[in-house]
């Protein structure tokens, strides 16, 4: 649905995409991660035709990124706001959704729908200037949604959410891949890519350094097991704490005890935490500026 | 393209609608000056000219004009809003959205202009029917001329005070050329020469000629068109060549 291939952008002497590859298929929500700087929103432009690669192509639903067909199949929420502060929230939705082709009375429908779902029924007639920081982003996220396109690109939709539109965001972008769009998602907060159950993306230097699902790329990376003494852990060093890493930390965490003997007295507490997003990303990007030293 | 320029101009007409302070003080400005200014444009007109004719001209062109920068602001605000790649980002052509844009506008400078030629008629007595078809056509012209341009400037400068240093400077300059400010009879002879070279000049010398039967109309016309184009042109060249600059 959407296919990123070989694409390359410099921007003078820097090379803000490096041969990136992503695909994402219908139905699919890809988490894109990576620092700031990484190619994420540089890549999100091209899909969405502002900018052209250098090289490499993108297809959105079948057709070339920059085209009619392409910019009419693909619905863009940016990273920073924007909208018409002036006008209210219906009328920019009417606005974006009427240039993304939706007739009078389909536009009044879905924009009851996306209103409804997103919160925003008591908004709609207020100035976007008028609105929270967080309103604004439902706003802006509603203009991307409103004529269901098969592609969604949302750039840190959650930016300055507070929980509960952080909630009725991730509802609707879930609602939206159920219904077969692939969805685009980029985000610092990893937490939520797993209430999404999404595929991930990791972005680094221009191009896509890990693609997998949660489960594949988090296998192999060491969990932690924390045991916690009364006084000196033994084989501690001293501190309180005994840390075991390993992919396995609960067995890891057993063999240990097994051998604890009079210690054993001594034990305060265990606690296993299994390898998380944060450790996955905190490891690839480890190993890149491993790699570039 | 229709529907997307009728979308795009809706849109802009919201947009003007919520913040209509500039247009209304120069409407309200335009009117009183023009009766305060009628009895200086009456003495300094030629024999046989209308001192009427020569003040609701004149401001006509000089407070359209002057809102040149209100044009510029409907492409500026859309950078500053970052709308711009929003709205560059959506199917709609390019065309369509300098045409929405440019259409309000139009309509707008165009009942800035109604207003005085009617109010000159109505309190001065200006036989409007003595400029025929010839005036409302010019008057279009000059509003597409006005919006032309306010967009080019908002198409090419970068912020608000660029935008409103140039334009408040380029239509003072204008004014003061075209002799839309003081008829060109009151001022030095050397302005004759260069009046032409200002678009308003032809604003009011077409005026002037559609009430006189059409000597000099057609190239008031034609110097208006080719303005119109230029500056359009220019805007065009801005937005498809160099869309991502910002």
């Amino acid at each position: 649905m959407l296919d990123a291939s070989e694409l390359v952008k410099r921007f003078g002497p820097v090379r803000a995409l490096d041969g990136f590859d992503l695909v994402v298929s219908a139905g699919e929500v890809c988490g894109l991660v990576g620092h700031n700087g990484a190619g994420k929103t540089t890549f999100a432009r091209i899909a969405c035709g502002l900018d052209r690669p250098d090289s490499g192509r993108v297809l959105v639903a079948g057709a070339e990124a920059g085209g009619w067909a392409a910019q009419s199949r693909i619905g863009w929420a940016p990273q920073e706001p924007a909208l018409y502060p002036t006008a209210t929230a219906r009328e920019n939705l009417r606005l974006f959704g009427g240039l993304a082709g939706l007739r009078r009375a389909r536009l009044r429908t879905e924009i009851a729908e996306v209103a409804a779902a997103m919160g925003l029924e008591g908004l709609l007639d207020r100035p976007v200037g008028h609105l929270s920081g967080g309103q604004q982003r439902r706003v802006q996220t509603a203009t991307a949604l409103l004529h269901r396109p098969p592609v969604l690109l949302l750039d840190e939709p959650t930016v300055g959410a507070d929980p509960e539109t952080r909630q009725a965001l991730l509802a609707v972008v879930r609602a939206r891949a159920l219904e077969g769009a692939a969805v685009c998602y980029t985000t610092h907060y990893l937490p939520e890519l797993i209430e999404l159950d999404a595929t991930l993306a990791v972005v680094s230097g221009g191009r896509v350094i890990a693609r997998g699902t949660r489960q594949e790329l988090l296998t192999g990376l060491p969990g932690r097991a924390v045991l916690t003494f009364d006084g000196p852990a033994p084989g501690g060093g001293g501190a309180e704490a005994l840390v075991i890493a390993s992919a396995l930390p609960a067995e890891a965490a057993a063999e240990v005890l097994a051998t604890l003997g009079p210690d054993a007295r001594r034990l305060r507490g265990v606690d296993i935490t299994q390898p998380t997003l944060d450790d996955l990303y905190r490891h690839i990007a480890s190993g890149e500026l491993d790699r570039a030293a | 393209m229709l529907r997307d320029t009728a979308i795009v101009a809706r849109h802009t007409c919201v947009l003007l609608g919520r913040d209509p302070g500039t247009l209304i003080a120069y409407t309200v400005m335009s009117s009183v000056l023009m009766v305060v200014l009628h009895p200086v444009y009456e003495r300094l007109a030629a024999p046989g000219a209308s001192g009427v004719l020569s003040a609701a001209s004149g401001t006509a062109v000089m407070f359209t004009l002057l809102a040149l920068d209100v044009a510029g602001e409907q492409l500026l605000s859309e950078r500053d809003w970052h709308t711009w790649d929003r709205l560059r980002a959506s199917s709609v052509s390019r065309a369509a959205l300098l045409v929405g844009k440019a259409l309000p506008l139009v309509v707008v400078f165009l009942a800035l202009q109604a207003l005085l030629y009617g109010e000159a008629a109505w309190w001065f007595g200006l036989d409007l029917a003595g400029g025929a078809w010839r005036l409302p056509v010019l008057c279009l012209l000059w509003a597409c001329c006005v919006a032309s341009l306010g967009l080019a400037l908002g198409a090419w400068l970068r912020s608000r005070g660029r935008l409103g240093a140039v334009a408040d400077i380029g239509a003072m300059v204008m004014m003061g050329l075209s002799g839309a400010l003081v008829p060109l009879g009151g001022l030095p002879g050397w302005f004759t020469g260069l009046a032409p070279a200002t678009p308003g000049y032809w604003a009011v010398h077409g005026v002037q000629a559609a009430f006189r039967s059409g000597s000099g109309y057609g190239t008031a016309v034609a110097a208006l068109c080719a303005v119109t184009l230029a500056a359009g042109a220019l805007a065009v060249v801005r937005i498809v060549a160099f869309p991502g600059r910002r």
